[in-house]
This record gives C-alpha cells, structure tokens and sequence, in this order.
C-alpha cells in the first residue's frame, strides 16, 4: 500500500533478519529444488555403494522390463538395471554442469565487471562479446570432442567459454546500472578504487540476475551435455550417461516406451530444480535489503462502488451570475484494501465544485492525496484502489455510477490529462503527428489525412513554431518544454470541458515552467475548458488558479480563493506549507518547520488529521473528526475557523 | 540507418575469419588425420604418405588455411576428403533442410508464443502462472526426448505422420510439410513458451509506462493501447528472443535431425568431424555462421523499423 | 586560514563523444569559496552545473584550468590523495533513493569511509557514527536498519551524516532538497545551517531553484551553458541582477506573496 504513495517513517520494522540459507529455506520450491539436487548429488558420488546393480551388469534373463521390486525401473535392452545406470549416469551430467559454470562465471563476472566500471575495458569487451556470441557452439563443440578424444570435460569447458559472452553482457548490464547510481559515486569520492567499488557495492547488488543467469547456463549446460550424449559423443560406450540412455531408449522404441519415461524426466526434473534453485537464491537475496514490495498495481480497475446511487439531478443548479457547475465532487473517499482486507482510505470525504472555465489547484505534498483526487475523477485509480463513497458528478450525471465503456467516454472528450514527466508521457515509437492524430480520430472519427491535419493545427495551437515539423518527430528529439506542449496539444485534441493537469512543470527548468503556465491560462481563455491543477508549489498554483484546495493525509483542509490563502490561510497546515517556502524565508532565520512528516494512510488519527504537528493543537482537536467549517467562499477543517451555518446546510 | 547495417555487415567479415581460423587449429590439434583415416587400417606407411601428399595434408597448416581462403575467395569450399564431392553441392543439398527446420521452429515459436503471450497477459493471473509453470517445461524438456515422445505418440501409436525421413518440397509441397511438421514442433516448443513469456513481460512492462497512462487517461481505447503501443513496444524484446532463439535452434538441429533420420547439415558435421573431413567442417561452420550472421543482421533491421530511437543513433 | 577555501580558476570540463566535436560542459569557469560560507550555483539542466561539483570530486575529468581546494592543486588529484581528501571534501546528491546502497545497513555505510582511513579504531568509529546520526536528528537504532526502511526525507538525513562523518570542510550539495516536499524541504534547509553555523562546515550549494538558493547562500554563481553569467553577493544579485539570464531567471520565479500568519487561538 505505502510503497505507491510515498510515506514517512517506517520505523520499528524487525531489524534481526534470518541468514541466507534460513531465507532460502522458507522458499518451498526452493528448498524443494535443493532438496532434489542435493539428493542427486548424494546418488551420484556414492553410485558404487548406493547403487543395487552395477552400471554394466546384465541381467540377461530380464531385458526390457518394467518396473520391479529387484529392478526399481526396469531394465535395458541388455538387462542392465535402469536406476543404477541413472545414478551412474549422474556423473558426467553432474560434472559437465559444474565446469560449465564454472568456466563461465570465472571468464564473465570480472571481465562483465571490468567493462562496466573501466570504459577503456568496454571498448575492447563490447565488440568482441558480439563477436564471440554469433560463433556457432555446436561447431566448436564437435571439434573439442573430436580433438581431446570425446572428453567430455574439455567440451564443457569449451560450453563455458562459448557461453561467457552472453554472461558477460549480463553482468556488464547489471553493473552498469548500479555503478550509475549516486551510492557509487560517494564511494568513489572516499577514494575507493576501482576494484574495492566492484567488490564491495557493485558486486553485492549484481548477485541476483547474476545467479539466475548462471542457474540458465546450467540448465543449458545439462541439455547439452545430454544432447551430446543422444549423439554418442562426449562419453565412451558402454559408460553410463543421461543421453545415452535417452538414445538407448529410442533403439527400442517398436518393443517398448517405458524407457523414455525415467531418462527424460530425470534430464527435465534436474533442469527444472536447477532453475527453481536459481530463482530462490536471488530471492532471498533480495530479501535481506529490500523492505517486502508491494504488489505492483498497473492495470486500472473499476472505481465504481457497489450499490449504485443515481444521480442526483439539479444538484449541481448554481445561481445565475455563476458559470454552470462543470464538475461537483461530494465526498468522495478512495481507498485501498489494507493488510488485514479492510479498506485503508488514501482520499476522504473530499468535496469541491467547479464551474465551466473556472481553475482550481490543488496544493499538498506526496502522500495527502492529490494525485489520487486527479486519479478518481479520471476514472484510473490504480489495482486495487476504489471509489467506496461519494459521488463525482460530471455536467449533472454521476460519473462514479457509469459504465466502463461510458466512463472511458468521458476520458478525452470531457475531462483531459497532462501528467508531470512530459518526457515519458509520449511513447517512444510514435511521432508527435501520429499520437495526437490517434487521439483526434478517437474523439472525432475523422479519417486519416484529416486526422493529420488537426493535429498539426492543435500543435500550432499550443505555440509550437513550426508544428509541421514537430508533427514528423519523435519524442526523444524534443525538449523538455517541447514535449510539454505536445502532452497538452493531445490533451486538447477531444476538446475537453476540463484540463485535469498534475503537477505539469515540476519537471521542467524554471523558465520553461513559467512558460508553460503561462501557455495554460492563454488555452482557458482561448476554449472556456476549466483547469485542475494539482500541485505542490504555491507560485504555479497562485499564477494560475482562481481558487485553491489545500489537501493534508487524504482531506481538504482548506478552500478558498488563492489570493486569500495565500495571504491568509485559515489551517495551521496551510500556514506551515506557506511558512516553509524558502522563497519567502528570510536568509539567515530558521524557516518555520512542521515537525515529522505526513502519517501514511492507514495511520491517520481519528481526530484531526495534523494534531500531531499542529503548533496551536488543543485537546479536543484529536477527540473525533473535525468537520469543515468557516464560509463557501473560504473553509476550513479545523475548530479554530469560526463554523457557519452556510456550510451545515450544504446538501 | 544503413550506416548501422554497414557496420554490423563489416563486423561479420573478422567474425567469418575467427571461426574459419578457430575450426582449423582446432582441426590441426585433432589426433590423426583424414589421409589415415581413409587409407584404412591394412594401409602401409608409405599409402598413408602418398594420400596425405595427395591431399594437402603434409602442408603446414597456415599454407592448408591459405589455400582454403584462396578456395573461398574463388567462390570454393573445397572438396570431400572423403568423397570428393564439393563441398558447396554437398552442402547445398542438406541445406535447405537445415533451414526449413530451424527457420520453421523459431517461426513456430514466435507466432505461437506471441499469441500465447498477449493472451496470458491480458487474461490475468491464473494465465499467467500457467504460461510461467509451462516455460519451466518448456526448458526443461530435452528436445530430442520431445521427438522421441511424438514419434511413439504420433507416428507410432496414432500412424499420422512419418516417424522419419525427408520429402523435398520441390517433390511433395504437402509431403514436405508432413516430413518436417513434428521435427519443427520438437525443436520449436522450448521457444513457443520463451517468447510468451518474453511477450508478457514486456507488454506488461510497456503497459506500466506513464505514456500508456497518460493515453488513457486522455480517451484512446484499450485495444488500440494493447495492440498498437504495447505489443509494438514489446517487439524489440521478442526480436531479440526471437534471433536467440535461431542461433539456438541451429545448435539443437543438429540433435534433431538425428532423432527424425533428416538429412540436414548436423549429421554432415557429425560424421564429418569424425572422419576429420577439414573442408567439410569448415563448410559447416561458415555456413553456420552466415546463418548467425543473417538472423542478427534481420534482428538489427527489425530494431531499426521499430524504434525510432536506435535509427537516430 | 588565509585565502579561500575552494577556489576554482579558468575551469573547462569536454566530454568526449563516440563521434564527431566532444561536448563542452563547462567553459573556463572561475569561482571561489570562503571558509564557512555557503556557495549557490544555478543553472537550468545542461547549464553544467553538476559537472562543476562532478570536476570538485574527482568525478569527471578536467580538461583545462585548475582547481585548489586549501592552497593545494587538486586538479588531477590521484586516488591516494583522494582518499586523504575525503576527509576534507564530502558530497550529498540529490536522489535520496539511489544514493544509499540498499544492500548495507545504515551503520555499515556510516562506517565505511571511516574505516578505509584507519586513523580511528572501532570503538571510536561506533561513537563517531551514533554522534554524527544524533546531529542530524536521527536516533542510534538507525545504524542496523537498510535504507529501505527509511522515507525520502530521511534517507537525505542518513546522507547529509555520512558527508558529515569525516568532519569535512566543504561539502558538494547537488540538488540536495529538489527531490522532497516542502515541509521537509523545510527541515533540510534548517539543519543546514545549523551544521553551517555549529561546525563551520563550507558548502557549494548546486540547485535549479533559485528561491532555495537565495535563502540559503552568501553568494551566488549563475551558470548558463557551461560558462558564468553572473556572480556576487547573493542579495545584490538578486535585487539588481545584470546578466540577461539572471533576469529572466528571476522573472520566471512563480511570486508567492508573503504570508502573514495570523494569530488566532492559543
């Protein structure tokens, strides 16, 4: 839950975690895997005292048979005991593995290594690991065997050169992205070399991937080994081997199949345990440093609730010299499923109306539920997020009540999205013309060449110089600014009644972000469209919307019109936010802090939900909920606002 | 963009000459040589003599390779050692073979897998476990012991396919097909379940995206966003497995095509390195690795109609 | 003490490209820094201004100029003078997230530098690591947790104390609040200065935001691709700014008008 939404502390977690192994261990399929492969193991080296029959023995009076008490499955074409021949069999299976991944590792991981953290090593490693990896092995493989007499762990180790390159490109990969990250570069400023910083921060991050790769080689290592051994190669007749019993199986396929069934399914259960194996160790490796993730939640789900109210008509009828009510939130409350399945809310009870034209922000830091609010009104909430009460009605009709199909109407065509990362809001593989183009033909059914057409034109619409050209290009080729404007051209391309825009400039460069807003309130003036505006900085909200919502753990604590809060703010909280802007702060004197953070949904008090930091908290303010209070013009949820009867009445 | 072509083309010539030199000190060290081999085992010393002169073969090895490159160069393998066929007709008849087999299994796999992947993508959890516990099997079974199984089941029990042997297309279109279709399957069923898997986790990691929320939430309709961004989002992923894929069938043909008595390059390159038949397995590996050479050149041009991106660098 | 602390002279940093012209990032930049005093440097991304602290670090490569930090060339200091330096020059990033190595626990990544100094034995380290956590308002019990059980906000504590355990004089700030909400934008900005004001501690304050910059720094340096447009005393830059760039920047400035927090209740 707290894993999406950014939280405050987590402390008092268990610090005593178990070893490695214990972690390993608490995996069933692991510690099944393990299990299986020890036991192989065991067999194999102590074939001559476990085994019931000798490899070679043959018991010429039971060929072919099936399974029985003296011969646990079967015997062979020549008598000879089908368990034993399987555990001696184990040997070179067990042995070819082993130098394979040995052989692999020991060439990858330093050289992988090497070429991630050094660039004069990658300059000669890239080339020739793409060289190296389009040999074919098979060819190579069949000239060991031949040159060093069919020895099988000379061909194995060749296996494992052949294979390093590939491994290498892993391990390279994998480093690359962690020797990227800040921890490695304040290791560097201590004068680590380069070598320790491998060592010591590199390599403990890598050994997952790493290991599943490596429990891949094996698995790969085993099916060639037993593939040569089909063949005939890589072992000396009658030895025992894997393969070699597959093909012995063949031979008599016309008398009898149950061969087929204990030599295959031994080749397939070791690849299999080998691969559990693999994936257990980087488990629980992770396991040790990483806090349990959450599950990821990516695909939407309904946000409709259970019981569907009907809308209420008229509710939204507004006084004459008002513009019409656009959108009317009344309660609305969103939450997740919690630990123990009851919903945790991460929105309640948030009411607010907008009329058509009109801008509203909504000012908060990460974890009040802002983005959430802009995410309910879409109709995206994330897995697992619900609407569980209130009501969202746009122009008079209950959105929360609608269809999929009719909600996803709205989308576009009614309420439009600009997101925070421009950059990322485009994909990569369509050109500017095109995704706007498909929005248009969305929205309008226009054909093709028309589709085209208004896109460019929405382009120059968002002063774009040149928007044919920018139609031709690619997302990677735009600035940050650039991309902005394309996010907001295909935004407007359905004509929306109202801009829902989360946090648009945070990500770009001070004067682009002025730009930007600026470009924001010529487009209101322009399309009558009514703006939303969720974000955490006061200057952006105060350029551009009439009105604000202050929202504090998933409440509104404060509305009303921006100049006013700003220069009066009714909540402590407000108050705090405004006191803690450096812009404002005079150099030289402490800014005024809160003290803490916001609580995590899920530890938000009864009462109010700032007690905890308020500096004028009294002891009623935790007794139970605080209502909002104060007039429709300007209100606030906390008992120092004077309560007026215009709010009770509210419907 | 054909910059990008040029180079991985000029790239491949060093990666012929490494393998061709690779093969031939590899060959070099084997013990032994053909001229002993063919003279037989009633062969005097000086038969032995005569046929290694005969054949090369008391050369130095630098000149042996010298005189296989100068071959190459006049659009010459070599001939046989054994059967002095050249090397060009002998490997121009198991070719095609080769080819239909590998080329079928990887387009197996990939257009069964990447239906198979969109679908457990979008059909939710309990499909996707199915897939994942499908791959493990999918790895984990040897493939010729795949081809044993449906010849006992298919050929054997059920008699609907020829257990072996090989039709060639120009004599039976349809008998070509039988010939080929459990061979194909037993070499192509690892990847079906690799490239699904690969199809999932990339569409899934694409539908992650914030531009595919940012579409979304701006009215595009799911079946465009699944299969117009998504699955062409994922396409670099599944070229990439699916090139793997090739490279690794061409190393498990070779197991195949004994299992199902075709007669493809594998068994040459079998019998040809035990007969240390050097211009025979110099044939092979270079054939082999203009196959590499040509799956990665088709992945690097999958690359570039896709991403726009990697055409920009 | 005579003469700055930092001082950077005719700075130029050029990457070096695949192909074609290596790009210039920095551009025969000057600047100093006094003893104690807090150092602001904007820009907009690409203005090279996390390249001037990479260049302080050791991080990247300088091509031309020089840098002395105390009197002493430190241009093209090797790894050896670097480790003694660590002592003196420390760094905190922006991402607090990436920034502490998630595999160790917080005691282990305090410790670590101190330990590679071999001047302090464990006992001394121990005390040194809870000390500097308490100083930046963290309890003891901090030492054996992972990063990943700490907020963003408190991650950026865990990493201002392992700048501050090697009792540097200068530390690199690149981006240090950008990443957190106000109100713990708030508290960062705050132990700043209390570190400033306690421990005398120097810093080059690297920030796209030119609000947080005017708060905190004595002086100020505007970078725009690569080169400086403009420096001085942060006040007098900012009410009468000369470059173009400047201007601008300050225009651009979102205007939140001054709050007056009323007194009501107790």
């Amino acid at each position: 839950m707290t894993a999406a939404i950014g939280t405050e502390p987590a402390v008092g977690a268990p610090s005593g975690r178990p070893g490695l192994a214990r972690r390993l261990l608490r995996r069933p399929l692991a510690a099944g895997a393990l299990l299986y492969l020890v036991a192989i193991v065991v067999l194999a080296v102590c074939a001559p005292i476990l085994a019931p029959h000798g490899p070679q023995e043959s018991d010429l009076a039971h060929v072919l048979a099936t399974p029985s008490a003296d011969h646990w499955l079967g015997t062979d074409s020549l008598g000879r005991d089908i368990t034993s021949r399987l555990m001696y069999g184990a040997r070179p299976a067990l042995i070819g593995v082993l130098v394979t991944v040995v052989v692999a590792a020991a060439i990858a991981i330093p050289i992988g290594l090497a070429a991630a953290l050094a660039g004069v090593a990658d300059r000669i490693v890239s080339p020739l690991v793409d060289l190296l990896m389009s040999i074919p092995a098979i060819v190579v493989l069949l000239m060991v065997l031949a040159t060093f007499d069919q020895s099988l762990v000379a061909a194995m180790a060749a296996l494992g050169v052949l294979t390093a390159p590939g491994l290498v490109r892993v391990v390279r990969a994998a480093a690359l992205m962690v020797a990227g990250e800040p921890y490695v570069a304040a290791a560097r400023v201590y004068g680590f070399g380069r070598f320790a910083i491998a060592l010591r921060h590199v390599l403990p991050r890598i050994v997952g991937p790493v290991l599943v790769n490596l429990s891949l080689v094996a698995a790969t290592a085993l099916l060639t080994e037993t593939g040569l051994n089909f063949l005939g190669l890589g072992v000396h007749l009658p030895e025992a081997s894997w393969g070699g019993m597959v093909a012995d199986a063949s031979a008599v396929m016309n008398q009898q199949n149950w061969m087929l069934v204990p030599t295959g399914a031994v080749i397939a259960c070791t690849v299999i345990a080998l691969v559990l194996f693999g994936d257990g160790i980087r488990d629980a490796t992770a396991e040790g440093w990483a806090r349990p993730v959450a599950p990821a939640r990516t695909k939407r789900s309904r946000d409709t609730v259970k019981g569907v109210r009907p809308a209420r008509r008229g509710a939204g009828a507004a006084p004459a010299d008002r513009p019409p009510i656009l959108l009317r939130v009344d309660g609305l409350t969103v939450a997740f499923p919690g630990a123990d399945g009851r919903p945790v809310p991460v929105v309640q009870d948030v009411s607010f109306e907008l009329g058509a034209g009109q801008t509203l922000g909504i000012v908060g830091e990460s974890g009040c539920g802002k983005t959430m609010t802009g995410r309910a009104l879409l109709g995206l909430l994330p897995e697992g997020a619900r609407v569980t009460g209130g009501s969202i009605l746009v122009n008079g009709a209950d959105a929360t009540a609608m269809s999929r199909r009719e909600r996803a109407g709205l989308r576009g065509s009614t309420i439009a999205f600009v997101s925070q990362e421009p950059m990322a809001a485009l994909d990569p593989l369509f050109t500017v013309g095109a995704h706007i183009a498909e929005a248009v033909r969305t929205h309008t059914g226009a054909g093709r060449a028309q589709a085209r057409e208004r896109a460019v034109r929405l382009l120059g619409r968002v002063r774009l110089p040149d928007p044919d050209r920018v139609a031709k290009m690619y997302p990677h080729q735009l600035s940050g600014g650039m991309a902005q404007r394309v996010a907001i051209a295909l935004a407007l391309a359905g004509g929306p009644k109202l801009l829902i825009a989360d946090e648009p400039t945070t990500a770009l460069d001070v004067t682009v972000q002025a730009e930007i807003l600026r470009l924001l309130g010529t487009l209101r003036r322009e399309t009558g469209m009514a703006i939303l505006l969720i974000s955490h900085d006061w200057g952006a909200v105060s350029e551009l919307c009439e009105r604000t919502l202050v929202m504090y753990a998933g409440q509104v604590v404060e509305s009303g019109p921006t100049a006013t809060i700003i220069t009066a703010p009714e909540h402590p909280y407000s108050e705090g936010l405004l006191a803690a802007n450096p812009q404002l702060g005079t150099p030289g004197t402490a800014l005024r802090v809160m003290p803490g953070g916001v609580p995590s949904p899920g530890e938000w008090p009864p009462g109010c939900h700032f007690a905890a930091r308020c500096p004028y908290v009294m002891d009623e303010c935790t007794a139970h909920p605080i209502a909002m209070a104060g007039t429709a013009e300007h209100a606030g949820r906390c008992l120092r606002v004077a309560p007026s009867p215009k709010i009770e009445a509210r419907p | 963009m054909t910059r990008i072509l040029v180079r991985r083309l000029l790239l491949s010539v060093p990666l012929l000459f490494v393998v061709s030199i690779v093969v031939f000190v590899l060959q070099s060290l084997i013990p032994g040589d053909a001229a002993s081999q063919l003279a037989g085992l009633q062969a005097t010393q000086e038969d032995v003599q005569r046929l290694r002169r005969q054949l090369n073969l008391d050369e130095p090895i630098w000149t042996q390779y010298w005189h296989w490159l100068d071959g190459v160069f006049h659009g010459s393998l070599g001939t046989s050692l054994t059967n002095k066929e050249a090397v060009t007709t002998a490997l121009g008849t198991r070719l095609p073979v080769t080819l239909s087999l590998v080329l079928g299994a990887t387009l197996l796999a990939t257009v069964l897998g990447v239906v198979l992947g969109v679908i457990s993508g979008k059909a939710g959890p309990l499909a996707e476990r199915l897939v994942d516990l499908l791959s493990i099997a999918g790895l984990a079974v040897p493939s010729f012991w795949l081809g044993l199984l449906l010849i006992a089941l298919v050929s054997v029990r059920l008699g609907l396919l020829p257990a072996t042997g090989y039709v060639r297309f120009a004599d039976s279109p349809s008998g070509w097909a039988q010939s080929l279709l459990l061979p194909v399957v037993a070499l192509g069923l690892a990847g079906v379940t690799a490239i699904a898997k690969q199809t999932r986790e990339a569409m899934l990691d694409v539908l992650r995206r914030p531009y595919i929320d940012n579409l979304r939430a701006n009215g595009v309709p799911e079946r465009r966003i699944v299969f117009r961004h998504a699955l062409r989002g994922a396409a670099i992923p599944i070229c990439t497995m699916s090139s793997i894929l090739l490279v690794g069938a061409l190393g498990g043909s070779i197991v195949i095509e004994q299992v199902f008595g075709l007669p493809g390059l594998g068994g040459l390159a079998v019998s040809a390195t035990g007969s240390k038949d050097i211009p025979v397995i110099q044939g092979v590996a270079v054939y082999f690795t203009l196959l590499v050479v040509a799956a990665n050149l088709l992945t690097d041009i999958a690359y570039l109609l896709i991403d726009p991106r990697v055409r920009a660098s | 003490m005579t003469g700055p602390l930092l001082s950077i002279d005719d700075l130029t940093v050029r990457y070096p490209r695949r192909r074609g012209e290596p790009v210039t990032a920095l551009d025969g930049v000057s600047l100093t820094a006094g003893h104690g005093r807090t150092v602001g440097l904007v820009g907009e991304s690409g203005s090279g201004k996390s390249t001037l602290g990479k260049a302080i670090l050791g991080l990247v490569p300088v091509s031309g100029g020089s840098i002395t930090f105390d009197g002493r060339d430190i241009t093209r200091a090797g790894r050896r003078e670097r480790r003694e330096l660590s002592s003196q020059i420390q760094v905190v990033f922006q991402d607090p997230y990436g920034s502490l190595n998630p595999v160790k626990p917080i005691g282990r990544t305090l410790a670590e530098p101190l330990r590679v100094q071999r001047t302090l034995d464990a006992r001394a380290i121990r005390a040194r690591v809870l000390e500097t956590l308490e100083r930046v308002g963290l309890p003891a019990t901090t030492v054996d947790r992972y990063p990943a059980e700490f907020s963003g906000g408190q991650r950026q504590r865990i990493a201002i104390a392992r700048a501050l355990v090697m009792r540097p004089r200068l530390i690199v700030c690149d981006e240090p609040v950008s990443a957190l909400d106000l109100s713990l934008q708030a508290q960062i900005l705050n132990l700043f200065n209390e570190l400033k004001a306690d421990l005398g501690v120097a810093y080059l304050f690297i920030s796209h935001d030119l609000g947080v910059v005017r708060y905190l720094a004595d002086d100020l340096v505007v970078l725009y691709r690569g080169s400086v447009v403009e420096s001085g005393a942060t006040q007098s830059v900012y009410d009468r700014p000369r470059a173009g760039y400047t201007r601008r920047l300050i225009a651009a400035m979102p205007r939140a008008t001054q709050v007056t927090p009323h007194e009501k209740g107790p």
